[in-house]
């Protein structure tokens, strides 16, 4: 379409120069506006058109689009639909997911909604907990980050963006490895004591009286196995993990090549209760999760000391300033576990929880929506958590009657 | 513990094409679906709908943007299959409030949020009134997809959808302008 074409192009190519998509050179569709009335008036109603629908469909938009740790549970809950698993975010129990997709779908489960609220905020973020915390998905981050013996917890307000930082996905700069794959298979037990005798210790359980009106306080009870998780640094493969990403100029030390650091992931126990029966949302899912376990350790192996496999990790490039900074600050770091929250879908809070000798230092979660809570914290030696669709009050009235 | 349990829960599980897929096409899926829904559960249902078909589907050997496009027109159906199968939109409105007056939710203006959603019901009645291609033409260009994106989802040569998309802009403008004269009629079909 030049000065010289008297073709006028058709209104799909007047609508496709319109979006700036394809077919007709911007300088030439000026020059043929200038001089073709009708191009022009058919232009001036196709960009009306245009820019009438575009506002009203704009209110049609969702408020925002989902945050990776968000599209994470929602895969995660594909699969349980697929085993017929109920997804239990947070100190869920879910059965391992297959390695490919090759049976026929399962039936959608029809409502999810309450636990499926909590998930946009409470468990996207205990998602994103585990994600930082694991092999996959980034692995034992939180591991490195300190939690040598997890005697105190402390926030450490993350984006969920940073969630795919190399740093929190360790596998980028070395191999990381299971001493027990199966250790993360829940193992149901009849009663408590069984529990107790599997995990070590002598668990506790809510009081009767302290859990909402009409919930059964007869609980599931599931062990999970410990378990260490091995993260060995490989100079080589971090080298080439960088310079793929354009910074190929970062100081790897030699002598941290081969360096492991080991986390030894405790057993644990989990007891879940059902909702009420009266309770026309309830899903069958648990309510309310009782977590408990002893200390998480780390140890490091090779010609490197925790403190200097701690600085050298916290040295690498990608981890966001912000989070680096929060890091560092954290004095205590060898008893100190960083909880990751992504503040924008959690709010958090230090506390003192739970009651005698259970009571301890800990942090309160809270999803911003109000649907789920979540409580965390230590005491004599073991690691207790309490979750689920109740107000931080209910759980903590729980948390204080745990005997 | 949180996170001690969780590190002890997760398994290696090897990134799978599927894996890879649903990572990348999940949030736009999610916008454009929502749009059809405005419903968050919903939305989420229909999407694992889709993408329990895709697992059971023989797609996966297809190239990425041919099964985006597969997603983008199961997804489409899907949701539109539900919107048929509701009340009219008085109705849903009618639900939607009862909803958040149950959860308690305390909106700061509810002035703008009702007529929020007396908007949205509006656009939702023109689109129900265009042809299935020119709605979700619209819906498509309208969530950001690209020409050829377009072009590959409703299975229409490249250079048609400048034309669809005029028509089926110039469509709703004449009926937002005819409801306009008449903004009691947002009724879904």
């Amino acid at each position: 379409m030049t000065r010289q074409t008297t073709r006028c192009p058709d209104l799909g190519q007047w609508r496709a120069w319109l979006d700036r998509e394809a077919g007709i050179e911007l300088a030439d569709a000026g020059l043929h506006l200038a001089e073709c009335p009708a191009c022009r008036t058919l232009v001036a109603e196709a960009r009306s058109s245009a820019d009438l629908t575009a506002s009203a469909l704009a209110v049609m938009g969702p408020a925002g689009l989902p945050a990776p740790a968000e599209v994470s549970f929602a895969r995660q809950r594909l699969e349980a639909s697929r085993a017929r698993v109920p997804v239990v975010p947070a100190l869920t129990t879910s059965t391992p997911a297959p390695a490919h997709m090759e049976k026929p779908p399962m039936p959608i489960t029809a409502s999810f909604s309450r636990w499926r609220v909590a998930l946009g905020g409470l468990a996207a973020a205990l998602l994103l907990s585990l994600a930082l915390a694991t092999p996959q998905g980034g692995a034992f981050a939180s591991g490195f980050l300190g939690l040598f013996r997890s005697q105190n917890f402390t926030v450490v307000t993350v984006s969920t963006q940073d969630a795919h930082s190399s740093l929190l996905e360790l596998g980028r700069l070395g191999t990381v490895t299971q001493s027990n794959p199966e250790a993360s298979r829940p193992r149901s037990a009849s009663s408590l004591s069984e529990a107790s005798a599997r995990v070590g210790f002598t668990l506790v359980q809510p009081d009767p009286g302290t859990l909402p009106s009409g919930m059964s306080p007869q609980a599931k009870i599931n062990t999970l196995g410990g378990e260490d998780i091995t993260f060995t640094f490989d100079k080589a493969k971090a080298q080439a993990y960088y310079q793929s990403i354009g910074r190929a100029g970062v100081s790897l030390p030699d002598r941290f090549n081969g360096a492991s650091l080991i986390v030894h992931v405790p057993t644990a126990a989990l007891l879940q209760y059902a909702a009420p029966v009266s309770d026309k949302a309830s899903t069958g899912l648990p309510a309310l999760v009782v977590g408990e376990s002893t200390m998480l350790t780390v140890e490091t192996r090779g010609n490197v000391s925790l403190d200097e496999m701690r600085s050298f990790l916290l040295s690498l490039p990608d981890l966001p300033t912000d989070t680096r900074q929060q890091l560092e600050r954290i004095q205590d770091w060898q008893n100190t576990l960083p909880i990751p929250v992504p503040a924008e879908m959690l709010t958090s809070q230090q506390a003192t929880l739970g009651s005698g000798q259970l009571r301890g230092q800990g942090v309160i979660l809270s999803d911003k929506s109000n649907v789920g809570s979540g409580l965390l914290w230590q005491a004599n030696g073991r690691v207790y958590g309490v979750a689920g669709t109740l107000s931080v009050d209910q759980l903590k009235n729980i948390a204080n009657g745990l005997r | 513990m949180l996170s001690s349990l969780e590190t002890a829960q997760t398994k290696v599980r090897p990134i799978t094409r599927f894996d890879d897929l649903f990572e990348r096409l999940y949030p736009s899926l999610f916008g454009l679906t929502w749009r059809v829904l405005d419903d968050r559960d919903e939305t989420e249902d229909v999407l694992q709908e889709g993408f329990l078909k895709l697992a059971s589907s023989s797609l996966l050997d297809q190239p990425d943007e041919e099964v985006a496009a597969w997603l983008r027109r199961v997804c489409l159906n899907l949701a539109f299959n539900r919107l048929r199968g509701r009340q009219r939109a008085q109705a849903r409105l009618e639900r939607i409030g009862r909803l958040a007056g149950e959860s308690g939710e305390t909106d700061p203006s509810p002035t703008v949020a009702v007529l929020r959603q007396e908007q949205q019901a509006h656009v939702r009645a023109i689109l129900a009134r265009l042809p299935e291609r020119q709605r979700n033409c619209l819906l498509l260009r309208h969530s950001g997809h690209s020409y050829a994106e377009i072009a590959t989802t409703l299975n229409v040569a490249i250079g048609s959808v400048g034309v669809l998309l005029a028509r089926a802009e110039r469509a709703f403008r004449d009926y937002y302008e005819e409801e306009n004269d008449d903004p009691s009629d947002h009724s879904l079909p």
